[in-house]
């Protein structure tokens, strides 16, 4: 993938066959359907893991959207940056590189000093079983969660 | 009287539990547990198009998505009899060394590399070693742009087609692959050199070694399985060699070929194929002193460190070729017809054999797959039961440690293996 220097990355991360965890890919391919300038990238990061750290690599802003679970009612949305949340454990302990998880990807690259600036737009997953549908509330979250996103691309490029 | 139930073993891909019961010196039992769900693949191909049979295989596995592809797109080719030329030949091999590198640094670097470490993972490392996180990193990377380019993307290929590519890799990319993998040698070196400093485990158990021929080339892909026990036959007759079982602790199965345990995997290779590596393999080789006479597990990891300088020397002279040839679009013929096709390829973690039957519509009536950790899974629990006694008088963190060391040596693909099984549970 070339990437380009100093673009706005909106990266959607999840897998769309966990339910609620394929939200982030459903909103990217709204977010597709619109016409966007050169300098915005949409990218589909999968399951990444530690390959996350690549593709966030030289950007100028970064806008992360995954399924997140915060404890709160399904498919609410909420906005972050990393310092409002824990990543992983100080000694690596929950690391297990097969699965990275965001946080702990998140917590390595923040220790190296690599990460671009960074949102992440987190949506409340109802279940994340095996299974291509999302669930009621998750599926009536995602135009909300698209509208959200579009304003923050359009914020970063200061229209 | 002493039980270590380690749930969950860490940095492997995939899930499973160890249990070991010990008392007064004696180990009582010892098992790996594989947990994971089984996940029917083989049902899941039947009635399928020869067409979807390859990106259906690639979702078995998303560490070694590439190895799938490939073995399953080639025993295809051999049921509906499709002969393939050289420049695809050379664009595969390049697909497959690419993935031996994504894998086999993932293995090294964030997997292997902290035990040695005296660390639970690469995190605690990222401030203080800033340097070796940064080259893993890059490292890692470097496998991935290699499937990128050829593949299309790094997991889970796109340009991969019965008889050929859909897509071929501009010349351009495949010359900055080049200047890529050149630059990569100053980091391989710093990383033989970080291996190289590692105590490794003393232990050793004699087992049967498998791996396809290497007549001509280091073990990739071939005809002929041969084994230190003496075995070469076609891989058309792997069921006559090595049979597969099942037992009940284990959603995977396990397997055996001429004796009760078989490797599989980067030490079989090497000691079946040691005289076809790179210069520079070699040479690595020699410095870990890694030789067909080897015969402790630990040393794996070795192995797969001598593999990545291998293919990346030998990716680089694969390239020169293919950029000196110039790619040139093909357009294969294939048409359905009914047949049988098994076919193997040499994947990160072993033999990995792919085996179909076509109707005459090109569709699938039976398929099977014999995955690597499968056959290496019965090996590694007969390692753990002659290791532990050796180790009962040692703190019980640092017997655990040293258990859970020797599993990921194997880098066990658990998700992998998992895929192959009806099962009842009682």
């Amino acid at each position: 993938m070339d990437l380009v220097p100093g673009e706005i990355r909106v990266i959607a991360v999840g897998s769309p066959l966990c339910g609620d965890d394929g939200v982030g890919a459903v909103i990217l391919d709204q977010l597709r359907g619109r016409p966007w300038p050169q300098r915005v990238r949409l990218i589909d990061g999968g399951t990444g893991g530690i390959d996350l750290l690549g593709l966030m690599d030289g950007a100028g802003q970064v806008i992360l959207v995954d399924a997140v679970d915060m404890g709160r009612a399904a498919g609410e949305l909420a906005r972050f940056n990393l310092q409002e949340v824990r990543l992983a454990d100080e000694n690596g302990r929950s690391l297990s590189l097969h699965q990275a998880g965001l946080a702990e990807v998140l917590a390595l690259g923040r220790d190296l000093g690599i990460l671009p600036p960074l949102v992440i737009f987190g949506i409340q997953p109802q279940q994340v079983d095996i299974g291509a549908e999302l669930s009621p509330d998750i599926a009536a979250a995602v135009q909300p969660a698209v509208q959200a996103i579009c304003a923050e691309v359009e914020n970063c490029l200061g229209i | 009287m002493m039980k270590i139930t380690i749930e969950h073993l860490t940095r492997l891909e995939g899930h499973g539990h160890l249990v070991i019961d010990a008392s007064n010196g004696k180990l009582i039992e010892c098992r790996l547990d594989i947990v994971e769900v089984p996940r029917f693949f083989e049902g899941l191909l039947q009635g399928r198009h020869f067409s979807d049979v390859a990106p259906i295989v690639a979702r078995i596995c998303g560490v070694c998505s590439n190895s799938h592809s490939l073995v399953s797109l080639a025993a295809t080719e051999q049921a509906l009899g499709v002969d393939i030329t050289d420049q695809t030949k050379g664009l595969r091999t390049l697909l497959a060394f690419g993935e031996i590198l994504q894998s086999h640094l993932l293995h090294l670097y964030f997997m292997a590399a902290p035990d040695y470490l005296g660390v639970s993972s690469l995190l605690p490392l990222a401030k203080k070693r800033r340097e070796l996180v940064m080259r893993a990193l890059r490292l890692k990377r470097l496998g991935n742009e290699i499937c990128e380019v050829i593949g299309g993307r790094a997991v889970h290929p796109v340009t991969l087609c019965v008889g050929g590519f859909s897509s071929l890799p501009e010349t351009t990319a495949l010359q900055n692959l080049r200047r890529r993998l050149v630059d990569a040698l100053p980091d391989l070196e710093a990383t033989v050199e970080l291996f190289a400093g590692f105590t490794i485990p003393s232990f050793s158990r004699d087992t049967e070694f498998l791996s396809l021929t290497a007549e001509n080339a280091y073990p990739l892909d071939g005809d002929t399985l041969v084994s230190s026990d003496g075995i070469r036959v076609p891989v058309a007759e792997y069921q006559t060699v090595v049979e597969e079982y099942l037992v009940p602790h284990s959603t995977a199965k396990f397997a055996r070929a001429s004796r009760d345990t078989l490797m599989v995997g980067p030490l079989a290779r090497i000691k079946n194929g040691l005289r076809f590596l790179s210069p520079m393999g070699r040479s690595v080789a020699a410095a870990v002193e890694l030789d067909p006479a080897t015969l402790n597990p630990f040393k794996i990891v070795l192995a797969r460190l001598v593999e990545v300088v291998h293919c990346v020397e030998e990716g680089i002279h694969l390239i020169d070729a293919l950029l000196q040839q110039g790619l040139r679009r093909e357009t294969p013929q294939v048409m359905p017809r009914a047949g049988h096709g098994a076919a193997a390829i040499e994947a990160p973690r072993g033999t990995l054999i792919h085996a179909y039957e076509y109707d005459r519509n090109g569709c699938v009536i039976h398929a099977d797959c014999l995955i690597p950790t499968a056959q290496n899974l019965a090996n590694i629990e007969a390692d753990l039961r002659e290791l532990i006694p050796t180790l009962l008088d040692l703190p019980r963190e640092d017997l655990s440690r040293q258990l859970q060391m020797l599993v990921r040596s194997y880098d066990p693909c658990i998700s992998c293996s998992t895929h192959l099984l009806n099962i009842d549970f009682v």
